[in-house]
């Protein structure tokens, strides 16, 4: 808890004491010197009008021709000049100036034409001194400019700092005649002191008051104010246990209320901030995966429980550490072009690798989002992926030994076939009987068709299924080629469309057409003349396929129904395409023997 | 006219039994055909033969391709190869080989017929 202390409010009024004191004392020696300098030019401006007014009043009584008619030095008898001097004397003490005068200026010569009789207050010493001093033609220069008026000056002498006036005068003959008078300034010495004296105890007098004054403003505002600004600087740092005491002042005591509800809500919302953070630390640190809030120069400035298990790192020790001081699979370049990345953009998802604390590495898939605030912060969560990618990986392999093992498989059934085959061929070579050797021809062709059926599963990428167009194309081609006697004589037209069927479409077509080519072969081009053999195929969208085969043979004889006529090998056309395939089956036999087989592909589903 | 002569590897019995038989019929000298590319190497050296018809997988250490490149540096007998394995790979050292021909199982034998007298 956090109070002015009383030391705190000694403090404050001794400097409220001290600057209202400067302030004072800075206030009254300003006024002091002002009223000095204003007092002095009082002083000046009452002197010079007492110079000028007694100067004038020579001039007035002595008469303005007094001057015209003195034509030298002696024209004024003595008698006469005494009687000037007694009247200057009774002026000056009237008036209160010290000389007054009148001045001959004569090729160059002062001659003193009137005059006062001593120096009133000192007249033992000063007339002669003052006469000496005023025989001096350059002390009356000022006054014998050229189109000088009234010249005031300011001199010093023995008794301090004086004034006088010169006012110049032109007689009728031309000549220069000047009355001056002049006073000593001392004489105002005494009420320039007191004025300076009543300045100095009205600033003490103010002193005093502000002292006074400094006191109960210390106590009831500023300390008040101090106390509210102190408080509001605590909550500003997070600290809400202060004591906001009531004041006297209602403004103050309104703001100190305001600050009290401010700090409540304060206090309210950050107990539930903290709670919050709290609670989120809490799930962060309990949180199966990593977790990191790393700064914009990649130094981890938080990590949780797991990351720490994952890594085998402590906490402490990754707080001193930075990301690629972990990181396996970017360099330190990559890492901060990484980051500028993650900055710009926003976020980022990737993998990658980090290194134990035993050397030993581990994967990572990285969830990461830029926040701008506070100087910008990344948070991380950090998946171990290490378990999945192994599982990944046997998963994988499994799945490749199985394929080679099913095709292994294939290649192994195509094998045994051709060697089934070979065993037909060795018993074919055996038999006399013409019609048990084409039987077995016949059902070596079966055989081979589905041979071949293993043989493009094996070769292909798919195990499941083969293009059912290349299969035809490939099965017509070799049973053909069988069959000529004369190679060209047979001619194949195909519009054959290219499609992956499953392996149980692909056999039972496979058989179809070796027994309508071998039947087509046999028997749709007797004496060897040639002829044309038509396929077709088709898929439609909805997965409906036809497969036709037609030749430009002479066709049935009449009266023959191949479903009720036909052999073994029709049978099993019929058979397998109306039982097995599911379809429809459309035979022509006008004009050449035609076959159109059709079924849907949807009654087949993949079995691997 | 001397028959063309032709040597048989293959490791199926009843395969090189179908195709000795066969060419026989046709009229060629075909020999006891043999099971091991060991076998066709030492075979080769002693028996003067025109072609021989490789299995590429055979029983022993020595696959077809292997026999036929150590036939080949002494003999000038044509290869023909046929194999159950028609991979990538297999494909590639067949080409490889610049043999006279291959033959994917089950190896059709007119077809096979056709092409020794092709090429010879």
């Amino acid at each position: 808890m956090r109070t002015s202390s009383g030391r705190r409010k000694f403090g404050t009024q001794s400097v409220l004491i001290l600057m209202f004191s400067a302030i004072v004392v800075v206030l009254s020696v300003s006024y002091t010197v002002l009223l000095i300098q204003y007092r002095t030019r009082d002083v000046i401006k009452l002197a010079d009008f007492q110079l000028l007014t007694a100067a004038a009043f020579s001039w007035e009584l002595l008469g303005h021709d007094y001057h015209d008619r003195i034509n030298d030095e002696k024209s004024v008898s003595n008698e006469r000049f005494a009687q000037i001097v007694a009247r200057n004397d009774y002026l000056c003490r009237i008036m209160d100036i010290q000389y007054l005068w009148s001045v001959l200026v004569t090729d160059g010569d002062i001659v003193f034409t009137s005059g006062t009789h001593s120096d009133l207050r000192d007249p033992a010493s000063a007339c002669a001194t003052f006469f000496e001093n005023h025989s001096d033609p350059a002390s009356f220069a000022p006054a014998l400019e050229p189109g000088s008026g009234t010249v005031f000056s300011t001199f010093d002498n023995e008794w301090g700092k004086g004034r006088q006036v010169l006012i110049p005068h032109q007689d009728i003959l031309g000549r220069t005649y000047i009355f001056g008078a002049s006073m000593q300034l001392t004489k105002f010495d005494a009420m320039i002191s007191r004025t300076v004296l009543i300045a100095c105890g009205v600033g003490l007098a103010a002193i005093l008051l502000a002292i006074l004054l400094s006191v109960p403003l210390s106590r009831f505002v500023v300390s008040p104010i101090k106390t509210l600004t102190e408080g509001a600087n605590l909550m500003a740092v997070g600290n809400f246990d202060i004591i906001l005491a009531p004041s006297r002042i209602r403004e103050l005591h309104s703001l100190s209320v305001s600050l009290g509800t401010m700090r409540t809500n304060l206090t309210q919302y950050m107990d539930r901030l903290r709670e919050s953070e709290l609670r989120q630390h809490a799930v962060l640190q309990r949180a199966l995966d990593g977790f990191w809030r790393v700064s914009l120069d990649g130094r981890i400035i938080e990590v949780n429980q797991a990351y720490c298990e994952m890594s085998g790192y402590t906490e402490e020790e990754l707080l001193r550490m930075r990301i690629p001081d972990v990181e396996a699979e970017e360099s330190k370049t990559d890492t901060e072009a990484h980051m500028s990345t993650i900055i710009q953009r926003g976020w980022d998802r990737f993998e990658s690798r980090h290194r134990r604390k035993d050397g030993s590495f581990f994967d990572i898939e990285t969830s990461v989002q830029f926040r701008k605030e506070q100087g910008g912060t990344v948070y991380a969560f950090l998946h171990d992926t290490t378990e999945r990618k192994l599982a990944d990986a046997r998963i994988r392999k499994s799945l490749e030994e199985k394929t080679t093992l099913l095709k292994e498989l294939h290649h192994r059934t195509k094998n045994n076939m051709g060697i089934i085959m070979a065993l037909l061929d060795l018993q074919a070579e055996e038999l006399d009987d013409e019609r048990l050797r084409a039987a077995l021809s016949d059902t070596k062709n079966r055989i081979k068709s589905m041979a071949m059926v293993h043989r493009m599963i094996y070769e292909a990428n798919d195990l499941s299924r083969l293009d059912l167009g290349d299969y035809v194309r490939e099965l017509v081609n070799i049973l053909v080629r069988s069959f000529e006697r004369k190679p060209g004589k047979i001619a194949i037209e195909e519009n054959l469309e290219s499609f992956p069927v499953l392996i149980d479409i692909a056999i039972p077509c496979g058989l179809i057409l070796t027994e309508l080519v071998t039947n087509a072969l046999k028997h749709a081009f007797p004496g060897g003349e040639g002829g044309r053999i038509t396929l077709t195929l088709h898929r439609a969208n909805d997965g409906a396929i036809e497969l036709g085969i037609a030749d430009s043979g002479p066709g049935f004889v009449a009266g023959f129904d191949p479903r009720r006529d036909g052999h073994l090998g029709l049978q099993t056309v019929l058979a397998l395409a109306e039982n097995q395939l599911g379809g429809k089956v459309e035979i022509s036999g006008d004009n050449g023997v035609r076959w159109l087989i059709s079924f849907e592909e949807s009654a087949f589903k993949a079995r691997i | 006219m001397v028959a063309i002569r032709i040597m048989v590897v293959e490791d199926e019995a009843l395969i090189a039994l179908q195709l000795t038989r066969a060419l026989t019929r046709d009229g060629f000298d075909v020999p006891h055909p043999v099971a091991a590319g060991e076998e066709a190497v030492v075979a080769a050296r002693t028996g003067d033969y025109d072609v021989i018809i490789m299995d590429i997988t055979l029983r022993g250490a020595m696959d077809g391709i292997e026999a036929a490149r150590a036939i080949g540096a002494f003999s000038g007998a044509k290869i023909i190869f046929t194999s159950g394995h028609s991979d990538d790979e297999t494909m590639r050292r067949v080409r490889d080989f610049h043999s006279a021909g291959f033959y994917s199982k089950p190896v059709d034998i007119e077809e096979l017929k056709k092409t020794i007298r092709r090429i010879m």
